[in-house]
């Protein structure tokens, strides 16, 4: 386990059998700065500097308020970074605000239009876009409806499905617009243990399944406070210290697919990296 | 079309009650030199069938006339009230317009309707563009207030959602802004619908010739009782059938939400 | 101090400088019409200060307004009482709810002149009618506003109140209550402000005194200036009495809020 509290060394390069490479996201020296409720500057994400590997199934953890979600909204540009630079590809992100059309997101709430129909949601994203065109749409609601297992619900109103599923709506949509960037940010987080446990495995299945189809792996960077979840799903995963937020630990996660939540060394690594969290992250 | 039985059969009820107490009182409050002092509601009834068939009509015309008089001042009144309303609510939302707006909305709020009908008929005499402009002008704050609120309650997390997807302008307005802001529309048309009535009858009764107010008016300052009550009856007919379409239109609209059983 | 000159545009979009604004787009018109179509605003003015200061075309301003505010009291703390009563009702039972539903709603939509034809026609011009008008108005108001704030209830409290074992006596005060008062407070506002507007209208045709005889009178003299000044004068009542009675009541009983960022 390696253990780096000054993060700026790059990680090693692709191991050998990585499939063609995808989006290769680098972030450097992120800092972001609020300003306080008192006025005063609070500093959320302390000069973190990450390179992700394309084509990965990436974990973020932290404690609450650490600024892990502000990162993924940065990268999504939803926030502006108060220094340092994210690349994607090389571009600047900045610098090239198309470099979003890219990205997809799955929210912690569905964060679904509940007055349109399931289909028309997924629609909603791929009309957004801009980048893909019209002849395609109906096939790929059709496609990727099917693939979260919701085919028969696309007349469906959100309102009239389960918690799990109109989350389920909210990974179809992202995944239609066939994102090389897939971000999550505590997708599982609201719902009940069974669901969240049951919409894992479906994920890893869609993740591995769609680079059987296409000879591509997504990359995924995944949000969570919960260190079992990110084991269970993850190859990298990095971890940050409560705010003002620093990277303080960086672990890779070997065990062949598909893990089981019980599989002992799956435990082993969880129970380790818990204690290293309440030791660092807590501190 | 499932029909709730019980509720049908408790709207019928406190519908007889309104009548027996009406009854009631008017067998008590007996004679006067004027005759009865309230007329029973057979009486009232058989007044309405009469003015509906053309009988005991009044100057200006038929039922129908004073009926779509009185609505079409209602509606347009009621449509501009809206569009301004609204445009004003979406400003105030957002931005330094909202403090200048506080004192009108305030000042148009607490005027009594009154002067404000006197206002406009000074202005256009007893013209219907007097009425439409009052009304108008009555329920323009109340639905700024609403859109305002409205809008700027929002759900932040969906406009987050269409602006990552890369959303235009074209589609957050129609697939976002819109329909979150349907609930609030309705509720401030209803409320403006309600309010509209109002100044509508207040404006006929001040000397406008014709409308379902003036019918009202003359009646009574005639000592027509019976077909005064009569006209309120009519009032009431219309009133009704015109919210159930309201509301069988909302429904239609807002047939996405489920049934919330609380 | 130094805010308001960091931003001077603010200055000018400040809430106040609305009023400067109304009063400075309502002289320029008052230059272009008669002051039978548009007065100006110094006469209105001046009236509105004539009738603060107690007078008027034949006696003192101040019977009018005792007049009136009397019968406002009246028909503002009926409507309270019964508003309230029918309002428990409706939030408690599903069947009371159903059954005054529909007169609520009648009530809602019955415009305060066609009451007054009926009272006046009823009473004669006593004072009765006039109250009766007010109370028929403004009833459905409260009642709404209490009938939302007891379905509002929080079943989760009351329940926990039972587990605790707390008698009825100790859940209605402790619990329903305290609950109920930022209910009652906003319908008492409401209902208030428009006993106001409302009696204006009752007066016209239904009194020989109060305010809106006075505007009767002065409409018949085609004086607008004066109508406008006792609609003005309705306004400032209005508002005076939200701030001055309302408001710190409402300060005082809901203190354990928290402030709203």
């Amino acid at each position: 386990m390696e253990t780096e509290t000054d993060l700026k060394t790059t990680l090693k390069a692709e191991p050998p059998d990585s499939p063609q490479i995808q989006s290769k996201v680098s972030v450097r020296n992120l800092s972001k700065i609020f300003e306080g409720p008192d006025g005063k500057p609070l500093t959320v994400i302390d000069d973190v500097s990450l390179e992700l590997r394309p084509g990965r199934f990436i974990g973020l953890i932290g404690p609450s308020g650490c600024g892990k979600s502000t990162l993924l909204n940065i990268i999504a540009n939803l926030e502006t970074l108060s220094s340092g630079e994210i690349r994607i590809d090389g571009m600047v992100l900045k610098e090239h605000p198309d470099l979003r059309r890219r990205l997809a997101y799955v929210f912690q709430t569905p964060r679904l239009l509940n007055w349109r129909k399931v289909k028309d949601n997924i629609m909603f994203a791929l009309k957004a876009n801009g980048n893909i065109p019209k002849e395609e749409w109906d096939a790929r609601v059709k496609k990727y409806l099917a693939m979260v297992g919701l085919e028969d619900f696309a007349n469906s109103f959100p309102l009239q499905l389960s918690g799990g599923m109109q989350q389920r709506v909210g990974i179809a949509r992202a995944l239609a617009i066939e994102p090389d960037i897939l971000l999550m940010d505590e997708p599982f987080s609201m719902l009940d243990e069974m669901t969240a446990k049951n919409l894992r495995e479906d994920l890893t299945d869609i993740w591995l399944k769609e680079e059987a189809e296409s000879g591509k792996r997504r990359t995924i960077i995944f949000v969570t406070h919960d260190i079992g979840e990110a084991v269970f799903l993850c190859d990298d995963i990095f971890m940050m210290t409560r705010r003002p937020g620093k990277l303080f630990n960086y672990e890779e996660v070997t065990v062949p697919r598909p893990r089981g939540y019980f599989d002992p060394k799956v435990l082993q690594i969880q129970s380790d990296l818990t204690r290293l969290f309440y030791e660092k992250a807590l501190g | 079309m499932n029909i709730n039985w019980r509720k049908f059969a408790i709207l019928a009820a406190s519908f007889f009650t309104i009548a027996t107490l009406w009854g009631l009182a008017s067998i008590s409050l007996g004679e006067s030199i004027f005759g009865a002092l309230l007329p029973s509601p057979t009486t009232v009834l058989i007044a309405v069938f009469n003015i509906l068939e053309g009988r005991g009509v009044i100057i200006g015309g038929s039922a129908m006339y004073h009926v779509s008089l009185t609505l079409a001042r209602l509606g347009f009144g009621l449509a501009l009230g809206m569009i301004i309303g609204t445009v004003l609510g979406l400003t105030a939302s957002k931005g330094r317009l909202e403090r200048l707006l506080d004192w009108p909305i305030i000042i148009g709020m607490s005027l009594p309707t009154l002067v404000i009908v006197l206002m406009f008929i000074a202005w256009f005499h007893a013209e219907d563009i007097a009425a439409v402009l009052a009304v108008a002008a009555a329920t323009t704050p109340y639905v700024t207030v609403n859109i305002r609120d409205g809008a700027k309650s929002i759900d932040k997390g969906i406009i987050e959602m269409g602006r990552i997807y890369g959303a235009n302008r074209n589609l957050m307005t129609w697939d976002i802004f819109i329909p979150s802001l349907m609930p609030y529309l309705f509720s401030a048309a209803r409320y403006a619908f309600s309010l509209s009535w109002k100044v509508v009858t207040l404006a006929e009764a001040f000397g406008f010739s014709g409308g379902i107010g003036f019918a009202v008016y003359y009646n009574f300052w005639m000592f027509n009782q019976d077909l005064m009550l009569a006209w309120i009856v009519i009032f009431f007919m219309v009133a009704i059938v015109i919210e159930i379409a309201l509301s069988l239109f909302e429904k239609h609209v807002m047939i996405w939400k489920p049934k919330m059983a609380t | 101090m130094e805010a308001k000159l960091r931003d001077p545009l603010s200055f000018f979009s400040n809430r106040f400088m609305s009023l400067a604004y109304m009063i400075i787009i309502w002289w320029v018109l008052s230059l272009f019409f008669s002051r039978m179509v548009i007065p100006s605003p110094q006469r209105v003015f001046l009236d509105v200060v004539e009738i603060l200061s107690g007078q008027a075309e034949f006696g003192s301003s101040y019977t009018q307004i005792a007049a009136s505010t009397y019968r406002i009291a009246v028909g503002f703390s009926a409507s309270m009482v019964v508003g309230t009563i029918m309002g428990l009702a409706m939030g408690w039972k599903r069947t009371a709810e159903e059954f005054f539903n529909s007169w609520n709603w009648i009530l809602l939509i019955f415009p305060a002149v066609v009451w007054t034809f009926i009272f006046v026609m009823w009473f004669g011009t006593r004072d009765i009618a006039t109250i009766m008008v007010v109370f028929a108005i403004v009833l459905p108001y409260a009642t709404v506003n209490i009938w939302q704030g007891t379905k509002a209830m929080d079943k989760g409290i009351v329940d926990m109140a039972h587990i605790y074992g707390a008698n009825r006596n100790l859940i209605v005060l402790d619990v329903y209550v305290p609950h109920l008062v930022p209910y009652i407070f906003s319908a008492a506002r409401i209902s208030f402000a428009l006993s106001i507007k409302i009696i204006t209208i009752a007066e016209v045709v239904g009194a020989s005194t109060g305010v809106g005889a006075m505007i009767s009178y002065f409409w018949a003299m085609h004086d607008l200036a004066a109508v406008l000044a006792w609609g003005l004068f309705m306004v400032f009542l209005i508002l005076v009495v939200d701030q001055i009675v309302f408001k710190p009541l409402e300060k005082r009983a809901l203190k354990w809020r928290p402030k709203l960022i």
